[in-house]
């Protein structure tokens, strides 16, 4: 997929962090740090879907969120293709902030939560409007419209509150709120997680049509893998706030380079019962950022771990064009994959 | 088939002052001895409520309005349905004959008491163990569902454990009594895959060590694949249709059943190409169709036929196999 395109990165991130301290006791000391991000790098290529996936804790919704800078990097750089110049939303004003957002937006898991329920949806979708100009309130009425049209629902709802949907219906009020703009670059964090498999086809459908008419650039943020592969062009897995392994999606489900994303992969049950496949159970549980294993993060839970793992913690390594793996012996295992997730 | 729970014609209406949900309106099911039966639909078909009303937990304005739920015991059948609300012979049951365990650990756990004092409170109750034999006990059963260091862990609180340990904390805690039937409402919906494949693993263990049956209750259709024996489809309050594991997945009658599994990604799908969807979403709860609840998202729905009178029936089609669908209802009539 990714080779007919122009390989221009809109987002390029370095050894991005986000680190949460841990505050105890009556003078509010600093006991700790909770590494949810720990040295993130990707770039992100305009009109492509980038899948990141992870078990909770992995640190893959502080990402997003980062990103978008709704929460402030402990350190590293988020350069943003704005223009013919490339901007570090990490360290920008607040200014030059205000003149990026409606470039780059996030659509929410929890439909639900989401949006005001005092709001009504005209107000909901209109907000981002209002706020970057669009004063007039007859126009902005009239582009409503046409954005709830554009997610397949009726214009006529204007006027109605959140309650008054599904979770459906609501989640594409989400998706028109985040699209009232033009952004660029949608952050989808958990879009269908929420969402009954009826609805969350519907969401997907969306999702993609979307992203092929107005050419917008998925960070797709999910744990469901099998939604991960529908969607993606490439695929980054998250282990303990470092992605472990990022490679174009097939060769990630059908020639996994980690240890850890094998035993991910296995572990997802397959809606097919002739394939009673035999399942690598990992033991124990994701690891603690506030106090991650020395050495490689993965090495308590790894089957394959030596020596080594406990001491030096692995680079994420190019083992084959584009497809990259954080592991001292890529090179030496025979990973399974699971080809028809 | 020897069942160890019958559910004929339940119905369990909610009596709102918007109107009556008939969360579940006429279940027909039989749990077989020893197996596992998943329970699949999206929300608000009424898998819970079914289940709820197994073990008489409805509470108001939700009412148990006909219906049977008889559960088989050794030499006696006891007609759940019958019995008083509170009374002592529903409270024998529950816990002891028929466990749950719950989707959210965190929020059906006690906070501000033990680990441990909550698996004696029910091994006290049902079992003939006081003091430190039932300590003990408890004990065994936490050290039985994988909870490593379960001496320390008994004294612990439900917060001091990751979610994962908590489920299974939820699995010892029902288990504890040897039920016959264990009901088990999304028990791995909130946990991760590398941690739901640990807690299913360990839950068909524990039904091979205990020889209990398993009503699984779940949306997730590849967990169904995987562990159970039997599948019985729920929308709109009713079984639509059931039959074995494998065979529901191969030859999946039911257009709902059918939809259902096409709107899953990876299964046969290619990637980047649409799915395919179901149109619209699950009516309102308080609206009441004509003839089958699912036609006006039918795609094979006839007009004239699948929009007016009653419900349909379920149809056995072939040993073991049944669905409520009126295009079956035709073909058979026409021999």
């Amino acid at each position: 997929m990714g080779e007919a395109k122009v390989k221009v990165p809109l987002l390029e991130v370095h050894d991005l962090k986000k680190h949460f301290p841990i505050i105890k006791g009556f003078f509010n000391q600093v006991v700790g740090h909770v590494k949810a991000v720990d040295g993130v790098s990707f770039d992100l290529y305009e009109g492509e879907c980038l899948g990141l996936v992870g078990e909770s804790g992995s640190g893959k919704t502080t990402v997003g969120r980062t990103i978008l800078r709704a929460l402030a990097p402990t350190s590293g750089k988020v350069l943003f293709q704005h223009g013919d110049e490339s901007v570090d939303v990490a360290s920008a004003s607040h200014d030059v902030l205000k003149k990026l957002r409606p470039h780059m937006q996030m659509i929410f898991q929890d439909p639900y939560a989401s949006l005001n329920p005092r709001m009504t949806v005209l107000d909901l979708v209109g907000e981002p409007l209002l706020v970057n100009g669009v004063t007039d309130r007859k126009e902005r009425e009239k582009r409503v419209q046409d954005l709830l049209v554009r997610v397949g629902l009726k214009p006529h709802f204007l006027r109605r509150y959140p309650h008054a949907f599904s979770g459906g219906q609501r989640q594409r009020i989400g998706i028109a709120r985040a699209l009232a703009l033009h952004p660029k670059l949608v952050v989808c964090d958990e879009p269908v997680s929420a969402l009954d498999v009826s609805v969350q086809a519907q969401a997907l459908n969306l999702l993609q049509e979307l992203q092929e008419e107005l050419g917008l650039t998925y960070l797709f943020v999910a744990h469901d893998l099998s939604v991960v592969r529908h969607i993606s062009d490439r695929v980054a897995v998250m282990y303990v706030g470092k992605i472990v392994e990022l490679s174009p999606v097939d060769a990630l489900y059908e020639k996994p380079m980690h240890p850890y994303t094998e035993a991910l992969l296995s572990a997802v049950p397959v809606p097919d019962p002739k394939r009673k496949k035999k399942r690598l159970l990992l033991s124990g549980e994701v690891a603690d950022p506030s106090n991650a294993p020395s050495g490689c993060g993965f090495h308590p839970r790894c089957a394959y771990a030596q020596e080594r793992c406990k001491q030096e913690v692995p680079e994420l390594r190019e083992i084959e064009p584009g497809h990259f793996s954080r592991c001292h012996f890529t090179e030496t295992l025979q990973l399974e994959g699971q080809a028809d997730l | 088939m020897d069942s160890v729970l019958s559910i004929r014609g339940l119905k369990t209406h909610f009596f709102l002052d918007e109107g009556i949900v008939r969360a579940v309106d006429g279940v027909d099911l039989e749990i077989p001895r020893g197996k596992t039966i998943g329970i699949v639909g999206e929300s608000g078909c009424g898998k819970s409520v079914t289940a709820f009303s197994s073990l008489r937990l409805v509470a108001e304005p939700g009412q148990i309005v006909a219906g049977d739920v008889v559960l088989h015991q050794e030499n006696l059948d006891v007609v759940l349905t019958d019995l008083e609300d509170e009374g002592d012979q529903i409270r024998a049951i529950r816990g002891k004959e028929i466990a749950m365990i719950f989707q959210e650990p965190m929020t059906s756990l006690s906070p501000v008491h033990t680990v441990g004092f909550q698996i004696m409170e029910a091994v006290e109750l049902h079992m003939d163990l006081t003091g430190s034999d039932a300590q003990a006990h408890a004990v065994h059963m936490l050290d039985r569902v994988g909870i490593p260091d379960p001496g320390q862990r008994f004294g612990q609180y439900p917060h001091e454990l990751s979610g994962g340990m908590r489920q299974r904390v939820m699995i010892a805690m029902a288990l504890s009594c040897q039920p016959s039937l264990l009901i088990a409402d999304e028990p791995t919906t909130a946990l991760d895959v590398t941690i739901q494949a640990q807690i299913l693993e360990l839950m068909r263990d524990l039904q091979v060590e205990f020889d209990m049956s398993i009503m699984l209750i779940t949306h997730d259709l590849g967990v169904v694949a995987e562990v159970a024996d039997e599948v019985a489809v729920m929308y709109l309050g009713r079984v639509v249709e059931q039959a074995a594991t494998d065979e529901i997945f191969e030859h999946p009658k039911h257009p709902y059943t059918r939809a259902l599994m096409d709107s899953i990604p990876g299964m046969g799908s290619v990637r980047k190409t649409r799915l395919k969807t179901i149109k619209g979403s699950v009516p309102d709860p308080f609206s009441q169709l004509s003839g089958c609840p699912f036609h006006p998202r039918c795609e094979e729905a006839k007009k004239g036929m699948c929009d007016v009178g009653e419900r349909p029936e379920l149809l056995v089609l072939e040993e073991g196999h049944q669905v409520a669908c009126v295009l079956y209802h035709e073909e058979v009539a026409r021999g």
